[in-house]
């Protein structure tokens, strides 16, 4: 075997190259020490570097998530705590309401009621128009930047927002709503005040009116089949005798459900004429005659059949009871509707009259308190029994309404809490999705140090071999014994 | 002649010194470049015939020989022209690389703050000061791509200087050779060809060897002894005792770039065409530019065009804080083209954006053939994809849409007319913020649905929002009002045409209902019409009214509506708090909007940055394999032609002894002529 001849240029430059390279290697690892990165630049790993990125630009998006969920949780929270006192509030007007049905209450009494109902209205306007840190108005949809309820108790009140909605995206998958709007909220309460809605068509000519919605089959009528929508149009011509009236029911198809006939409930006073009673009556209620001559009490409860009221007609200038009118009975005429639903009916309609039925909408608790405060102002003690029980029937529906107003905050709440409970879940998955992107970006451009140093420490032995060899081999030379 | 002894140590005394002047030579030249070691070729002189047979006349110097290995030292060449071009390739790279490097700086990072920006409007659109921190952002996500880009054109400037100077470098190689070549000739004709001039010989190989420095560079060795250097496919560089030039001009498809041209001694200029050039600085330096500089130019453009043209049409469909349609967010630099410098023709071509998406980072050339009926071909440099247009015929000028690319010609061209269109090159360099007034971002929409407070369903419907503007941005939004309400007997939406409504539905209006993924469209027919439209929860409906009109609009519902429940669209008022519009401008973050909707913004820069540092480490890769192969052929080189100095001390050495040897025959060849002479006294 032979040996390869060595030129002396190739000691010097393979030694020097050597040392470069490992200079070169300590250098790096040195960098890599330095600044904890063990990617220096893309190239040292390219499928790395590019995960890094995708990893840091989902990181990225995770703390905007973040962000995003604290601030959502900020906005609800406010909403929250500022429909939690509205309801609170509407509890104790609710009371007050009740407070009112007390019929001892003297007028002082009731005004100092009305009092502490147009402070509570007030108030309640003052939660309406709710604004967070920013003056932004927290219930006027879209338009933050304009007071959303306006008006007073004794004007009236109108929503000036609109019906949207914020969302913030929380996560991948998810905007979440962190508003609601004042209109669904205040605007929009669902009235409980009746069942369904019996209304007159605006084109009907005769004075009949349908009054005391009543539910006698509640499955049947909120079945969802049933529409609670029906038309009673009377018959023109009448195929019933008078002084009944034909009328035919039909559905919102237009198709006939029923037909039957009416016979207006009425009082035949002793000189021929008749009285129309629009209600129903109560024990003790009094009515006076249109001209002025008679007074129908309803003063005896045991002797009417169920349904039916017994009254009394007096002299209205003696005050006795007239010969052959004691102890009469008096049925209110009831229209049965389909699917377990009655309304009463009192007064004539003209032929082609005819009455809307519908489920019942929504109403304004702000109409529904100013209406029943301007009610309660009028005088009561000294008011006649039809205005009386005017007023009772007005009292009943305000605090069935405002009820309704305190449920359907109660259902804004709810529905908030839930999306405050789905922000705090995503949060906690948001904080797990962080802690595994840093623990993939540790992974893929952090420095292993136990590794690095012992590498390091390994290059710095062998440039220090290669250097001492290098001043050896070089020391060699024949020239050296080459003396004179 | 008869032998004497003195004449025949004086020989030895000659060859020995011969032996000491090249060993001595060896030794001054042991670190000369090029340099190849030299030895004596000795022969016995012609022996002088007596009648006892030949008798030896001495020793002569036939010649001085170098140790030069013809094969190696081509090997040698070839994988210096190599090596130089992959080690200038990565140094050109590396800066690229160091420049992407860090995925919490640069790019990724101010992308990120735009974001964050524009979230930060979508907690508080009303706040002035949040729209103007995301428009201050949005002025730092420009800054950063026009740095990048401007670092990009810096290395590109780079680039061009160093073709220019190693060009320079080229010409004065192939200078030296040739006079080398006439300085070979003339020496070595002296001696009627019988001897080499190794050290000129050394010298001119040496410079054979930078030239491939520079660029690849192949020797033909002439029956006189000259070199001929060629490079390119056969392109002449020296050819005997003259040399050809080569120049470097701004390229006439691109002044961005250089093209080489050559020049012959007799003044006659071509152009080399830059697929031919490989190896050596020159090499590296035009694959560099071609390979990875114009894409990761380019490539940046279509990122910076991809965002910025998405987040503009999201934005140009919201309302900003006055109430009006909001205008661009971003000027979005359009496809540049630049026509041939060789063009003889008038005719001209633009280029404009039609579909992001469908953009790719290639260049295009766009010749001008003049065949009828494919009178245009366009070609897709990145794969060579040729196609061939017609000519459109007047009075239309769009030639073509192609990679998401419209093109329109005019003018008259000459055949063979060409431009280059660069779609992406400027995308990032020359894009800028349009909006200044923090009131500007469209955080908002346009759109406001409502619900009647008489419905009496659970039915609601979305708060709707544009899949296409009704007006120009900036102008006021002119979003139709419809009115729809619900008919229980057929399950129906139903939306009527009266001659007279303001929220009627004009014919021709197309309602696009999609539910579970099917879409079914509905169009309203001709006053008076009701058109109805089934009612399905959770369903999506797009409504387009007919030209002229722009715009369309998207809602969708949930619930069950009750009989006659209304729900109406229409425009809303300038409205603070509303952030549909920024929300979904927040959303492009994550949209697919560039390579055929396959990737985010963010999602192709680290696509470049992959690509990039995948070039780099494979050029890394490629130089050290090359150069551990050079530094072998080298070994291999100096081990047959480098000097050792332990072999010259022994060669000295030995003809010291050689010559003191001879010396010693001379002093015994003067003592026999001094016996013979005593012998008379």
């Amino acid at each position: 075997m032979s040996s390869m001849r060595v030129s002396t240029a190739m000691i010097y430059d393979t030694g020097v190259a050597t040392m470069q390279q490992q200079t070169a290697n300590l250098l790096k690892l040195q960098e890599q020490l330095s600044t904890q990165q063990s990617m220096l630049s893309p190239s040292d790993n390219p499928v790395a570097a590019a995960q890094a990125l995708q990893v840091t630009q989902a990181n990225n998006i995770n703390t905007q998530y973040a962000t995003n969920q604290n601030y959502a949780d900020d906005a609800l929270g406010l909403s929250e705590s500022t429909l939690d006192s509205a309801g609170t509030l509407l509890q104790s007007m609710y009371q007050s309401l009740v407070h009112l049905g007390n019929g001892s209450l003297t007028d002082q009494d009731r005004q100092s009621i009305v009092t502490s109902l147009t402070a509570g209205f007030n108030q309640l306007m003052g939660y309406a128009n709710q604004q967070d840190g920013l003056g932004n108005y927290l219930f006027a949809g879209y338009r933050g930047d304009t007071q959303p309820f306006t008006g007073s108790i004794t004007n009236g009140v109108t929503y000036q927002g609109d019906d949207g909605v914020r969302t913030l995206a929380v996560s991948p998958t998810r905007n979440i709503q962190t508003s609601d709007s004042g209109s669904d909220i205040f605007m929009s309460v669902p009235d409980t005040s009746v069942p369904f809605q019996a209304n007159a068509t605006g084109t009907n000519t005769g004075d009949a009116v349908m009054y005391g919605q009543t539910i006698t089959n509640p499955a049947a009528w909120s079945a969802t089949s049933n529409t609670q929508t029906y038309n009673v149009s009377f018959d023109n011509p009448s195929t019933a005798t008078a002084p009944a009236l034909s009328y035919t029911i039909t559905d919102y198809q237009g198709n006939t459900v029923n037909t039957g006939t009416y016979t207006p409930a009425v009082v035949t006073l002793p000189d021929a004429t008749t009285m129309n009673l629009k209600g129903t009556p109560n024990l003790g209620d009094s009515y006076l005659s249109a001209n002025g001559k008679y007074k129908v009490v309803f003063d005896d409860p045991s002797s009417a059949a169920a349904g039916s009221y017994s009254y009394t007609i007096y002299d209205a200038t003696t005050g006795d009871p007239e010969s052959g009118f004691q102890n009469l009975s008096y049925t209110p005429a009831t229209i049965a509707l389909p699917n377990g639903a009655q309304v009463n009916m009192a007064g004539t309609p003209a032929p082609g009259d005819s009455f809307a039925i519908q489920p019942s909408g929504t109403v304004s608790v702000f109409s529904v308190l100013s209406s029943i405060v301007a009610a309660t102002q009028q005088p009561y003690a000294t008011a006649d029994t039809q205005t009386k029980n005017a007023y009772n029937q007005q009292l009943a529906s305000a605090i069935s309404d405002v009820q309704s107003a305190m449920n359907n905050i109660l259902t804004y709440r709810a529905s908030i809490g839930a999306r405050q409970q789905e922000l705090s879940s995503l949060q906690s998955a948001n904080t797990t999705r962080g802690i595994a992107y840093q623990s993939t970006l540790d992974r893929l451009q952090n420095v292993d140090m136990a590794k690095t140093i012992s590498d390091f420490t390994q290059t710095q032995v062998s440039l220090q071999a290669a250097q001492l060899s290098f001043t050896k081999i070089t020391s060699l030379s024949l020239f050296n014994y080459l003396s004179s | 002649m008869s032998a004497s002894v003195l004449s025949i140590a004086i020989t030895g005394l000659n060859a020995a010194q011969a032996g000491l002047l090249t060993t001595s030579h060896n030794i001054s030249n042991a670190s000369t470049a090029g340099y190849s070691r030299q030895s004596v070729e000795q022969t016995t002189q012609t022996p002088f015939y007596t009648g006892g047979g030949f008798v030896g006349q001495g020793t002569q110097v036939a010649t001085i020989t170098r140790a030069y290995n013809q094969f190696l030292s081509q090997q040698l060449t070839a994988s210096q022209a190599t090596t130089s071009s992959l080690q200038t390739y990565q140094t050109e790279i590396n800066q690229i690389d160091n420049m992407l490097s860090g995925s919490t700086t640069g790019l990724p990072a101010a992308l990120a703050s735009f974001y964050n920006g524009l979230s930060a409007v979508a907690s508080d659109p009303s706040s002035i000061s949040s729209r103007q921190s995301a428009l201050s952002n949005a002025q730092g996500l420009v800054s950063n791509f026009n740095d990048l880009s401007q670092q990009l054109q810096e290395i590109g400037t780079g680039v061009n200087s160093q073709i220019d100077s190693t060009v320079a470098t080229i010409n004065s190689l192939a200078q030296q050779i040739a006079s080398l070549n006439q300085q070979i000739m003339t020496a070595e004709g002296a001696t009627g060809g019988a001897q080499p001039d190794n050290d000129l010989r050394d010298q001119r190989d040496e410079l054979v060897l930078q030239l491939n420095q520079q660029v690849g560079a192949n020797v033909v060795k002439q029956t006189d002894g000259s070199y001929s250097v060629f490079f390119g496919n056969g392109q002449p560089l020296v050819v005997g005792n003259s040399a050809y030039k080569l120049t470097s001009t701004p390229s006439s498809d691109d002044p961005t770039q250089r093209q080489i041209n050559l020049l012959s001694p007799n003044g006659i200029s071509s152009t080399v065409p830059n697929s031919l050039i490989n190896g050596g600085a020159l090499g590296g330096l035009i694959q560099f530019q071609t390979q990875t500089l114009t894409q990761a130019q380019n490539t940046l453009g279509l990122i910076a065009l991809g965002f910025s043209t998405t987040l503009n049409a999201q934005q140009e469909l919201g309302q900003d804080l006055t109430g009006n349609m909001g205008t661009a967010m971003f000027n979005v630099p359009t496809p540049q083209v630049t026509p041939n410098t060789k063009n003889t023709g008038t005719g001209s071509v633009t280029a404009s954006i039609a579909n992001v998406s469908n953009m790719t980072a290639s260049d295009y050339t766009l010749t001008y053939k003049g065949t009828p009926g494919s009178e245009w071909q366009l070609t897709r440099l990145s794969d060579g994809t040729v196609t061939n247009y017609a000519a459109p015929t007047a009075p239309a000028t769009t030639l073509t849409t192609t990679d998401g690319i419209t093109i329109d010609v005019s003018g008259t061209p000459a055949v063979g007319d060409s431009f280059k269109i660069t779609p992406t090159r400027n995308g990032a360099s020359d894009l800028s913020l349009a909006l200044s007034d923090p009131r500007n971002i469209a955080a908002a929409s346009p759109v406001t649905t409502g619900s009647a407070t008489t419905n009496t369903g659970t039915a609601t419907i979305s708060t709707g929002s544009l899949v296409a503007s009704f007006s120009t941005p900036g102008a006021s939004p002119n979003v139709p009002s419809y009115s729809m309400s619900y008919d229980l007997t057929n399950k129906q939406l139903q939306v009527v045409n009266t001659p007279a409504q303001a929220t009627d539905m004009p014919a021709g209006t197309v309602v696009a209902v999609t539910v579970n993924g099917t879409t079914t469209n509905y169009t309203i027919g001709t006053a008076p019409a009701t058109t109805g439209i089934p009612y399905t929860d959770g369903m999506s409906m797009t409504i387009t009214p007919p030209a002229p009109s722009t715009g369309s609009i998207q809602v969708s519902f949930t619930g069950t509506p009750a009989l006659g429940d209304t729900f109406t669209i229409g425009q809303s008022a300038a409205n603070t708090t509303d952030n549909r519009n920024v929300v979904a401008m927040g959303a492009v973050q994550t949209q697919k909007v560039l390579y055929g909707s396959t990737a985010s913004a963010d999602d192709a820069y680290s696509q470049m940055v992959s690509l990039i540092g995948n070039q780099a480490n494979q050029v890394t890769t490629n130089y050290t394999t090359q150069n551990t192969l050079f530094t072998q052929i080298q070994s291999s080189v100096q081990s047959y032609s480098g000097v050792n100095l332990d072999e010259e001390a022994a060669n000295l050495i030995q003809y010291q002894q050689a010559y003191q040897a001879s010396a010693q025959v001379i002093q015994i060849s003067s003592k026999l002529f001094d016996l013979l002479t005593s012998l008379g006294n």
